[in-house]
């Protein structure tokens, strides 16, 4: 054994030892916080998230009703379809014999009520240097970036928009449905500074975004345009979730300095005495595990995050669940957002496949099941592409690193 | 040749030997009963007894729970949760006891419906198992009476290593009187019932020589 556990267990101790001593302030800064968000006002809330931008380093979301608002559950259709797609892929590895990576997208259709139905469904994409492993930069013919690591794994969530859309137009006519994707609608790697040399260059965001075929925000699109022809939802599910939107625009509500302040905004840690200072700690998820009863929802925000303001009408709104076992996040386009009715069947159909899944939506687990790429078929997927370059006489290679993990010889 | 049309075909090789082979079901809990005589191929068949039948989750990796405590019926258990048919399989495991070959010369050739001349099935252990992925269909009682008028296919499935080998071979024996009964019903002669087991139970005495402990349960098994 590698990893030497007589010594973890002292450091695990102390760790476990300091959150001991801290609980108890800990509850008391959760109680005030939580009678913050429940006095809190959307309308100055959303005044001071937007002063505070650019000054802050975090991201706060806009309440779009009363923050501390809690809603009841509708009752959930008696018949309804879920759909859910999810992603897989294998990297560009150097250890392979070929340059290339796959996409496998799996996905499902779960049919409730009057005629129960399951619909499985999976396709794997091979992108070689030849077939679309590189994007190509159209001001600079030859140059590309190559679909690899972070960018392959947007690359993948795009994707799985797409066939979500691909397949919503096959989804039985009559009923209420929702397309549930597994995760974000945000992609958040396109906002920041990632990856190391800077943002993607501005053709990559382009075809992500918005390529006819394959970009984002068409896809996003494809999925409206079935939603007004009938009654779907698109919606994307979230479980534990870590962000922290709602605690950061609570934290610039209370903050006692005036945007700008080199003092706002409790950058000096919690010696500070400013109101806000409290909040440091806490996730979304800590407020709505004691605002929530189970079943209930919280109110909408809308995030500000700068990837969203390119997606239009289908701006990400959020609410947060409380499916029981845990506080989940379920994030929906402004244009689900915009519509009650569709809120509510979001919400009803969310706690209905909790508690049909143990405390998860089976939609997104099947489809997690039908996408995911286990151990044993990545090492299948190295077999198969040097038996097929073998059997075309082609050279085959491989690392003496590689090697030596598969030898492990003594 | 199949001798007669054959039934439908409910479930597929997976799995096959010299002496047996597993075969998932196309539906779900849609399997022959236990003795069960079932042929498996089309050009060349083979005829095996239903030794197991077997539901779980098609990926072992994955653990069932119990999904209905708030449901009132098991069918509404199913309803609810409308991806479990695809998440269990029904296998079935057959003890291989005899063949049919097509196009070979037979050693026995009898009438069949209307003067057709059959071919009579062998009993024994075939050249080949099956093919992976050959259909499977249980034998209709033409075929099932036909195939069981000797008992030399009871000394394989006597020593089949399952579990309640007895069992099955008590379990075969009726069904093979059963469809014996059925075609003597649609006109053709055939002995009684119990004349049928009879006959059986003194093949098994033979054979089984002085395990009269086994002999004895299987014919309380048996009804004679």
């Amino acid at each position: 054994m590698s990893l030497d556990l007589s010594q973890t267990i002292t450091q695990v101790r102390a760790l476990v030892a300091h959150m001991r001593g801290e609980r108890e302030g800990r509850a008391k800064r959760l109680a005030d916080a939580l009678r913050a968000l429940e006095r809190a006002d959307a309308v100055a809330m959303r005044r001071r998230a937007s002063e505070a931008e650019g000054c802050v380093s975090f991201l706060a979301a806009d309440p779009l009703g009363p923050p501390g608002e809690r809603h009841a559950t509708p009752p959930a259709p008696a018949s309804y379809s879920a759909l859910s797609v999810d992603g897989s892929h294998i990297d560009v590895d150097r250890h392979l014999p070929v340059r290339c990576a796959l996409i496998n997208l799996g996905g499902c259709v779960l049919t409730y009520g009057a005629k129960p139905d399951a619909r499985f469904f999976s396709r794997p994409r091979l992108y070689s240097a030849d077939d679309g492993l590189s994007l190509p930069d159209p001001e600079s013919p030859g140059d590309g970036t190559s679909l690899q690591g972070a960018l392959l794994g947007l690359k993948r969530s795009v994707d799985e928009v797409v066939e979500l859309a691909a397949r919503a137009q096959d989804l039985p006519p009559d009923l209420p449905a929702v397309a549930l994707i597994d995760g974000t609608l945000i992609l958040w790697e396109l906002g920041g500074q990632a990856p190391p040399g800077g943002r993607y260059p501005s053709y990559v965001r382009e075809h992500l975004l918005k390529d006819p075929k394959h970009g984002l925000l068409p896809a996003f699109d494809r999925l409206r345009a079935v939603a007004q022809r009938r009654r779907m939802a698109l919606a994307s599910y979230i479980s534990l979730p870590g962000a922290t939107e709602v605690v950061n625009a609570l934290r610039l509500a209370l903050c006692a300095y005036p945007p700008g302040d080199r003092r706002a905004f409790c950058q000096h840690g919690r010696s500070d005495p400013c109101p806000c200072s409290g909040l440091h700690d806490f996730v979304d998820r800590d407020l709505f595990g004691r605002l929530l009863s189970p079943d209930e929802r919280s109110s909408l925000f809308r995030t500000r995050s700068s990837v969203v303001r390119e997606y239009g009408e289908h701006a990400v709104c959020f609410f947060y669940l409380n499916v029981g076992r845990e506080i989940a996040r379920v994030e929906v386009p402004q244009w689900v957002a915009d519509d009650a009715e569709l809120v509510g069947l979001v919400h009803a159909v969310a706690l209905d496949q909790c508690r049909r899944g143990n405390g998860y939506p089976p939609v997104i687990q099947e489809a997690h099941e039908q996408a995911v790429i286990s151990a044993a078929d990545r090492q299948e997927f190295r077999c198969l592409l040097e038996e097929t370059l073998e059997g075309e006489r082609l050279p085959t290679y491989t690392s003496q690193k590689q090697e030596s993990k598969r030898g492990r010889w003594v | 040749m199949p001798s007669e049309p054959a039934t439908a075909k409910l479930a597929e090789v997976i799995a096959a030997t010299s002496t047996a082979f597993t075969a998932q079901c196309y539906r779900l809990y849609d399997a022959p009963p236990l003795g069960a005589l079932v042929r498996a191929g089309e050009t060349s068949c083979v005829y095996a007894v239903v030794g197991n039948v077997a539901t779980g989750p098609l990926d072992p990796g994955r653990r069932v729970l119990p999904r209905g405590e708030a449901e009132e019926s098991e069918d509404e258990v199913y309803d609810s949760n409308p991806q479990l048919e695809h998440l269990l399989a029904t296998t079935l495991e057959a003890v291989i006891v005899g063949y049919e070959e097509a196009g070979s010369p037979f050693p026995f050739r009898e009438g069949g419906e209307g003067g057709r001349s059959v071919a009579q099935p062998r009993h024994g252990l075939p050249p080949l198992p099956p093919r992976v992925h050959a259909f499977v269909s249980v034998c209709s009682h033409e075929e099932t009476a036909r195939f069981a008028q000797r008992f030399d296919f009871l000394r394989l499935l006597l020593r089949a290593p399952l579990s309640a080998a007895d069992e099955v071979v008590a379990a075969c024996l009726r069904q093979a009187g059963a469809a014996r009964r059925a075609r003597a019903a649609s006109g053709g002669a055939a002995t009684t019932d119990r004349a049928y087991l009879l006959q059986a139970g003194r093949f098994l005495a033979a054979e089984l020589g002085g395990d009269t402990h086994r002999l004895t349960t299987l014919l309380k098994a048996l009804n004679v």
